[in-house]
């Protein structure tokens, strides 16, 4: 049966009324979104896909989440909005894309991603801009530039010339931008044509406020009202490279004089604008990510349970390694985000390094457990029926999440440079901050002031030497206890491995940190960030404390080391380390509760939130 | 659309490479206009590399010790020729040295390059003959098979390829199946390697076309032979020379074929330069040191002393 619209408000103004907490938030929008299983919801798996296969958004998509007022979330809370931190925004948006990508896309993550440039910069003016303009159901969009390598849709040229009377023109071609037909606003970045943005901006090492300046570009956030009628050039959805189900589309200026007001920052303060404000942005659409993975996962072992023709039965090998590692890998993914994610509030100054990191390893990491998964399905993998068709569809959302290999060149481009310093004063054993490591516990406020464009220490990686050092504290024993401490020992080696390559790197030479060689140190820095912050979420995360808040008896799938032994396994794998003996009983719980939570209706990932809000007495 | 080629047409026949040096300018040419390249070489050229011990650990990396674990010379010496052919093939397409690409697995046994995956590699060998392929387009799979091996007539169509498949083959002159079979089959190993998948996927789950002649492409099909509705896998399927086939699959990619990256533009060098004089490391005045400082810091401002002796 088909909800209408009415009965969706009724619903919403007792859910939002009541919900506080990141739980209850995701909870509430759960219900609100209905049983993914009824093929009567229109946001439920087989009217979504029906809607994939005509290339459009889910019919009605976006009148639910306008009724859930999932506009507001992503508007800080000072500026009229309920955004408080970005852990619950970015919970919310995975729960959409766990029923479509291309609508949580759409309707919320392309106009987060796109306004954390004006809450990290704007002027109060440009902020109140902003947050009206999303508040009244707009979209805002942000064109993603790669400066140095990119393709036909990747790459722009927008030039801004001094005009004679004052201020600037803008001249040339955006990247593709999804979106564009649609959005009320825009933020862009555009190359000063005479290479000055500014008179005393232009090469400042460190002595302003906004950090370091080149002064080669200027971040612009444009109202559509403004521009020129014709700016807006839309592109064919059947060309290559184009977004599937969203119209897309350039901006193209010829001598448009910028109207006043309209640079974010300093003018000739572009690159940093932008390297901030993608700090902050770029962890939230992996994590949303996980949703599709999710969805994947479910879809598969569903197929498992349903005993589905061709697909391998449960008892086979394959399928319950396929399984396992699949979620292990999801879980090792969420534990980096949610470090890196909470890290904006609680360690701003640091998070440049693990923003980066999650944005290098997530998707990919995801993208490929999820494709892993085909073989379970049998001879008819390449079917596009059911949960076939469900599984299909999210993986090919994974190879589509914004920004793509972008995204990776950017976050490299913060990475690389940091690791010979952070090898020479940081990986040091360190306790971790309280409360970097929780799911549940509450945020400061976003101080985007304290971004720092590069980390001054690392207390993330702090957590795997530490580790080490209270190995014999470590609350396991048994054969777990056996192999998660030669586990944290592998790891800390290797780490002390990629120090000491780190060190003999010229730290200041960028011609000799961008080599293959960097990038390799790089990702190996990436899988030991991911492990440590395993390691954090297992020692100092919510384990049992928010199960007891939530009057749950179950003991705890968190707190079994299970999951954690699972998870370093894959890192140490994709690290060409040897990975722990086989346990039975290890991939046994994993297996059980991968099982339980579809049986169930849970979702796969460290939240285990129940779908759908799940029977409505929950 | 997988490459940046013309869509349906295979590119240029694989290039054989037979020393470090190259010639490796059709490698470099198909880069650029396909988004990727075919290169193979023989273990007679590749094996006897006559570089010195250290120079070759270094070319291996972190692959050196299991190079030094295998017993059987054969497999020792082929082990190393297929490394140093992909290892250079790579530096020379992405400009780099080639001792300083990882080649690393992923779990799923997928070979890539480790902190290079703008760059997709793909290994194949049989008999003395080695294939590389190398993509900046979507993920890459390879493989090379002897086109002479029988297989005409030994169950290995009932088993590996789909209804479709058969029926396809079957309508083909006697003389031409075989050689059909070894393309087929090439293509199958081709498409689950770049899926990474390899021989996990059922053969039976997926078919193609028939590539018509060496230099053809083929079409994903579904099990019960109708076309799959997944992007536009590019597959292709050459005889070489030295009676091999070889075939390649490259996978779709969402984002539209990439410029041809070079080792120096993988990262955003703009951005790159940003962080780097953003870093701490890069201010002489808070210049961090590993143990306590011995010396007091140098204090930013003369001494007065100084000041006072200029008028």
């Amino acid at each position: 049966m088909t909800r209408s619209s009415d009965q969706a408000e009724a619903a919403t103004a007792t859910a939002t009324a009541t919900a506080t907490t990141l739980r209850g938030r995701v909870a509430a929008l759960e219900r609100h979104l209905g049983d993914p299983r009824d093929p009567g919801n229109p946001l439920g798996h087989t009217a979504v896909l029906a809607a994939d296969r005509r290339g459009e958004l889910p019919l009605g998509g976006d009148r639910l989440l306008d009724a859930f007022g999932l506009r507001e979330e992503i508007v800080p809370q000072p500026l009229g909005g309920r955004l408080t931190g970005l852990d619950t925004a970015t919970q919310l948006l995975r729960a959409v894309f766990r029923r479509d990508f291309a609508l949580g896309r759409g309707h919320g993550s392309a106009s987060l991603v796109s306004a954390a440039f004006a809450w990290c910069h704007g002027t109060p003016a440009q902020q109140a801009r902003t947050a009206r303009l999303l508040l009244d159901g707009g979209r805002l969009s942000v064109a993603f530039q790669n400066m140095s390598y990119g393709n036909e849709f990747s790459s722009g040229d927008l030039t801004l010339t001094p005009a004679p009377q004052g201020g600037w023109v803008l001249d040339g071609r955006t990247p593709l931008i999804a979106n564009a037909p649609l959005a009320a606003g825009f933020v862009l970045l555009a190359r000063h044509a005479d290479g000055a943005g500014g008179g005393d901006s232009y090469g400042g090492s460190n002595g302003t406020g906004t950090g370091n300046s080149d002064g080669t570009h200027s971040a612009l956030l444009l109202n559509r009202a403004d521009l020129p009628p014709d700016a807006v050039r839309p592109v064919s959805p059947y060309r290559t490279g184009a977004v599937r189900r969203l119209p897309a589309g350039f901006l193209e200026f010829d001598r448009w004089p910028v109207p006043e007001g309209s640079v974010l920052g300093a003018p000739g303060d572009g690159t940093a604008v932008a390297l901030r404000s993608l700090q902050v942005s770029r962890p939230l659409v992996p994590s949303m990510a996980v949703g599709c993975a999710d969805t994947a996962l479910r879809s598969v072992v569903e197929a498992v349970l349903e005993r589905a023709p061709g697909v391998r039965p449960l008892t086979s090998r394959y399928a319950r390694r396929a399984i396992t590692s699949s979620f292990a890998d999801m879980l090792v993914c969420d534990c980096l985000l949610l470090a890196a994610i909470r890290s904006l509030h609680l360690l701003p100054e640091e998070s440049s390094v693990w923003t980066a990191a999650a944005m290098c390893l997530v998707v990919r990491m995801l993208q490929q457990s999820t494709g892993d998964l085909a073989a379970v399905l049998g001879p008819r993998a390449l079917q596009e029926e059911g949960g076939f068709g469900t599984f299909r569809k999210h993986l090919r959302d994974l190879s589509e999440i914004p920004p793509g290999p972008i995204g990776a060149a950017a976050a490299l481009a913060t990475l690389v440079p940091q690791l010979p310093f952070l090898a020479r004063t940081s990986w040091t054993a360190a306790p971790p901050p309280d409360g970097l490591f929780s799911a549940s516990a509450p945020l400061p406020p976003l101080d985007p002031a304290r971004l720092d464009l590069a980390a001054g220490g690392d207390t993330l990686m702090a957590v795997l030497p530490h580790a080490e050092e209270t190995l014999d504290a470590l609350p396991v024993t048994g054969p777990d206890g056996e192999a998660l401490r030669s586990q944290v020992g592998a790891l800390a080696a290797e780490l002390r491995a990629l120090g000491e390559e780190c060190r003999a790197l010229p730290a200041q030479d960028l011609a000799a940190l961008a080599t293959p060689h960097g990038y390799a140190l790089a990702e190996r820095y990436t899988l030991l960030a991911a492990a440590a912050a395993c390691l954090g979420v297992w020692m100092y995360g919510d384990r049992g404390r928010d199960r007891e808040e939530q009057g749950e008896e179950e003991s705890g799938f968190l707190s079994d080391p299970a999951w954690l032994i699972a998870a370093l396994g894959r890192v140490q794998f994709r690290l060409g380390l040897p990975e722990p003996a086989a346990d039975g009983r290890r991939v046994e719980a994993l297996l059980a509760e991968a099982v339980a939570r579809c049986a169930q209706g849970r979702s796969l990932d460290l939240y285990d939130v129940l779908l759908g809000g799940g029977p409505a007495t929950a | 659309m997988a490459t940046s080629g013309p869509r349906g047409l295979a590119g240029p026949a694989p290039v054989r490479v037979t020393a470090p040096d190259g010639p490796w300018t059709a490698a470099d040419a198909a880069m650029e206009e396909q988004g990727f390249a075919l290169v193979y070489g023989l273990t007679a050229d590749w094996g006897d590399h006559g570089l010195p011990d250290d120079e070759l650990g270094r070319l291996l990396g972190q692959e050196a010790q299991r190079y030094a674990g295998i017993r059987q010379e054969h497999t020792r010496r082929r082990f190393a020729a297929s490394r140093l052919l992909l290892k250079y093939a790579a530096g020379a397409v992405l400009d780099a040295d080639p001792g300083g690409l990882e080649l690393a697995r992923n779990p799923n046994g997928r070979p890539y390059l480790r902190g290079c995956g703008q760059l997709e590699v793909s290994l194949s060998h049989t008999g003395d003959i080695l294939a590389v392929g190398l993509s900046h387009a979507g993920p890459i799979g390879v493989d090379v098979e002897s086109s002479a091996r029988p297989v005409y007539g030994t169950g290995l169509a009932e088993e590996s390829f789909t209804a479709y498949e058969r029926a396809a083959l079957g309508w083909l002159p006697e003389a031409d199946r075989n050689t059909s079979m070894i393309r087929l089959w090439t293509l199958k190993e081709a498409y689950s390697k770049a899926l990474g998948l390899g021989l996990r996927l059922p053969f039976t789950s997926f078919g193609f076309t028939i590539p018509a002649a060496s230099g053809a492409t083929a079409r994903l099909l579904r099990s019960d032979g109708s076309p799959a509705d997944d992007g536009d896998w590019h597959l292709e399927s050459h005889t070489l020379p030295a009676g091999y086939t070889l075939s390649a699959a490259v996978a779709p990619t969402a984002f539209g074929p990439a410029r041809r990256p070079t080792a120096y533009s993988v990262l955003d060098t703009t951005l790159a330069a940003a962080v780097l004089s953003a870093s701490p490391g890069s201010r002489p005045d808070t210049h961090p040191s590993p143990t306590p400082a011995l010396t007091p810091p140098l204090t930013p401002t003369p001494a007065p002393a100084a000041q006072g002796a200029h008028p």
